[in-house]
């Protein structure tokens, strides 16, 4: 577990060190601001569709920080060759994707943190409410998607050689989920065949996202707190997503050559 | 006296990138011993197999057969590294950190406690001269000084076996003859060392022992002394007749 | 020689300016009466736009339950922003078959707990937060009729806020000078929130005739629109004492009305009023 901390906090340095968030902190408060100061019908408590807003930017900016955070973790490690005085160490290359995972998924907490707390001091600044049981369990959502979002990452990061465009295919990947993961179902009642049944096992494999993202409407539209049981049921199932993930990850790369 | 690294029947295969061809042998059935308190040259022209042996003792690389051990642990476990130092031949250190908190990560895998840990950070940058610079991201260093942090780095843990991959490389003479004293220190305190070099004058003075290996297979082993009485020459010309090349003189 | 150059260059200025103008103007007045950067910007796509944001309106009425795409049309489905308040408490949601349907499998059942699942309406004064996206809608298309008279239906009712409607749907008629349904809402402004019967029953007439030059042009109106029409002009009648323009008005709606009974019986009781009237000196 030491090595695993001390991995996930250079991780953590790396990103607050990075310009990536912070610009994307200051896109995301800028637009929020700029739509909360425009008035509309003379109306100042119209506050729901700038909560919409913020959250899809926040959303946006997570998935961006995760997923680049992520996928470019181990192959700049191979390109900048930190990876060899590293390994030569006593450090398990089971450990260090774990530290990686860790050092992204905590790094993105954190930036969710600051991202939710502007989110807050917006809807209080025209609800003149917080509602912070609703709030804690988005956060929370927010940050179990984004654990398996950085897990899949990583597995990109170990198949496709190319940090760029492991990012890419993850961006349409977790898009696809997000959007569509949900109704996959459906599309397959209406296909026969092998097609069909192609769409039914993609709708079991894939890790539907798309709870965790929807959940932002609830928080929007103020419909108060999820069950506490269904929370719970979707964070072990985003944690042991996570977890399959990562294991793939590991059994790809534990037997993998690197040459110096 | 214990041996420290042993490797056994050792043979190193890489798939060929053209299917019609079989696999790429790098390493042939190499057996080699280092026993404590040695500095070990470990000598080849380039793509004989220095590398890919180094790459299999610290765990980058699979042996397709053979075996390898660190202190008597196969090299396959992380923990034989605990007791390494590595030494890569181009050093490359995260940029976003400074030199004391790359010691300081490097110290935190080792498992040194935090009062010692500031002790080593301070005892190291000392020995490699870099007190003044431990503040300094490291992407702002020269190139020797980044050498000198990949030193400081392999010492951290106090190693008692140091591997070291051409440590002088591309270094000006003054940066090389820093990296030979602290080898000669390091021999003085009793480590082990083994090191990659094509520097044979160098491998000359500062080494007991070296091997020689060419296309994969080793050619010749022997105390640097025993070596130039049986062939009557400097170590240059004993490692240019080992390896085939016909001197016209 | 600056200074000669300085004129020179003013002169050049001026007749660019001059020859550049009245064309600048005609490309505006040629291309959209909005004069938005958005028609420069996306063209036609802003259409699409616009829906989307009307759908959005839509979506925050219900306050985010919404089919996607993917969902199959349901017996009865959300989307029904135009309706007014009385339509609207006539229906009975609470035990309706959503598009949901019944959930497929656990993924369904468990991911039901993570969105709406139950169909409500915006009320107290929450209207408000569909406002945004149907302005943001009108802006995209000028052109979306629809979009005027929804937000001028709840400014006017619910959020008391008639001269926000009023300014909207004048904004609107600068778009669409010949839309009847926005002359209708904008007179429904004046009668029931300004009290102004004479102004409102002005505009009900305006629209009457642009409904009847659409009708000639061929262009297919809305009949439901023409009923509500005649209807809001029977009671400016009612409430102006003009008891000759109400029957009037009465008898053309009979015309098209399906409720001939209930029409018939108004068309009597004011007809037994006209009879009990004392005949003019």
């Amino acid at each position: 577990m030491n090595n695993i901390s001390a991995i996930a906090g250079v991780v953590i340095k790396e990103m607050y060190r990075r310009k990536d968030f912070y610009v994307l902190f200051v896109l995301t408060a800028l637009i929020t601001l700029l739509l909360g100061s425009v008035r509309f019908f003379n109306d100042d408590l119209i506050v729901r569709y700038l909560k919409d807003v913020c959250l899809l930017l926040i959303w946006m900016s997570s998935l961006v920080i995760a997923i680049t955070t992520a996928a470019r973790q181990i192959p700049a490690e191979r390109e900048s060759r930190t990876i060899f005085p590293l390994l030569a160490k006593p450090v398990g290359r089971g450990e260090l994707i774990m530290g990686k995972f860790l050092g992204c998924w905590l790094a993105c907490g954190l930036a969710l943190l600051v991202f939710y707390f502007f989110f807050g001091m917006i809807t209080a600044s025209r609800e003149h409410a917080w509602p912070l049981v609703s709030f804690f369990q988005e956060i929370w959502l927010h940050w179990i998607c984004l654990g398996v979002v950085v897990a899949l990452a990583l597995l990109g990061s170990i198949i496709f050689a190319a940090p760029s465009s492991n990012a890419t295919i993850c961006f349409v990947a977790v898009a696809f989920i997000l959007f569509a993961g949900g109704h996959l179902s459906h599309l397959a009642n209406g296909m026969r065949g092998m097609a069909g049944i192609i769409v039914y096992v993609i709708y079991y494999l894939i890790p539907h996202l798309e709870w965790y993202y929807s959940a932002q409407d609830l928080v929007v539209h103020d419909w108060g707190r999820i069950d506490w049981l269904y929370w719970g049921v979707a964070t072990i199932y985003g944690l042991l997503y996570s977890g399959f993930l990562l294991s793939a990850a590991w059994l790809a790369f534990r037997r993998r050559s690197l040459t110096s | 006296m214990s041996t420290v690294l042993e490797i056994t029947d050792l043979r190193v295969e890489y798939p060929s990138r053209d299917l019609r061809q079989g696999p790429k042998l790098a390493v042939n059935g190499l057996n080699l011993s280092v026993s404590s308190g040695e500095v070990f040259g470990f000598l080849g022209p380039n793509g004989a197999g220095k590398t890919t042996t180094m790459n299999v003792l610290l765990g980058f690389v699979n042996a397709t057969a053979g075996s390898a051990s660190i202190f008597g642990v196969d090299v396959r476990q992380p923990i034989a590294r605990q007791r390494i130092g590595y030494l890569p031949e181009l050093t490359y250190y995260y940029k976003f950190l400074n030199t004391e908190e790359l010691l300081r990560f490097y110290a935190r895998i080792f498992h040194i406690p935090r009062r010692e840990r500031e002790q080593r950070i301070g005892a190291v940058l000392k020995l490699v001269e870099l007190e003044g610079a431990r503040k300094r991201l490291i992407k702002t260093y020269s190139k020797g000084m980044q050498q000198r942090v990949g030193l400081a780095q392999a010492l951290i843990n106090n190693p008692d076996l140091l591997i070291l991959d051409e440590p002088t490389s591309g270094l000006d003479p003054l940066g090389r003859m820093k990296v030979r004293e602290i080898i000669q220190r390091l021999k003085e305190e009793g480590k082990t060392v083994f090191f990659a070099s094509h520097e044979l004058g160098e491998v000359e003075t500062v080494c007991d022992r070296v091997a020689i290996l060419h296309e994969g297979s080793l050619r010749i082993e022997g105390r640097v002394s025993d070596l130039l009485n049986q062939f009557h020459c400097n170590l240059e010309h004993v490692f240019l007749k080992v390896v085939g090349y016909q001197l016209k003189s | 020689m600056i200074r000669w150059l300085s004129i020179l260059l003013l002169v050049c200025c001026f007749t660019l300016a001059t020859t550049f103008e009245p064309q600048f103007t005609r490309f505006h007045r040629e291309h959209d009466s909005s004069g938005s950067v958005f028609v420069a910007l996306m063209g036609d796509s802003r259409r699409m736009f616009a829906n989307h944001f009307f759908a959005e309106a839509d979506a925050y009425f219900h306050s985010g339950f919404y089919p996607t795409i993917f969902d199959t049309p349901a017996p009865e489905e959300p989307g029904h922003l135009t309706e007014t308040q009385e339509e609207h408490d006539k229906e009975d949601h609470t035990h309706e078959e959503t598009f949901l349907g019944k959930p497929s499998d656990w993924i369904d059942r468990v991911g039901r707990h993570f969105y709406p699942t139950v169909h409500t309406h915006l009320s107290n004064g929450h209207e408000r937060e569909i406002l945004p996206w149907l302005e943001l809608s009108a802006e995209m298309d000028p052109r979306r009729i629809e979009t005027y008279v929804t937000a001028a239906y709840w400014l006017r009712t619910t959020l008391k806020k008639p001269d926000q409607a009023e300014r909207f749907l004048r904004q609107g008629l600068d778009a669409n000078p010949d839309s009847y349904e926005i002359y209708l809402e904008l007179g429904r402004v004046y009668f029931y929130n300004k009290k102004d019967t004479r102004v409102a029953r002005n505009l009900y007439n305006l629209s009457l005739q642009k409904w009847r030059r659409a009708d000639a042009a061929g262009g297919g109106p809305d009949g439901h629109v023409y009923e509500e029409i005649l209807g809001e002009m029977v009671r400016a009648d009612r409430d102006a004492g003009d008891l000759d323009q109400q029957l009037a008005d009465l008898q053309e709606l009979l015309k098209v009305s399906v409720s001939k009974d209930t029409l018939q019986r108004s068309i009597d009781e004011v007809k037994a009023q006209l009879a009990r009237r004392p005949p003019p000196h």
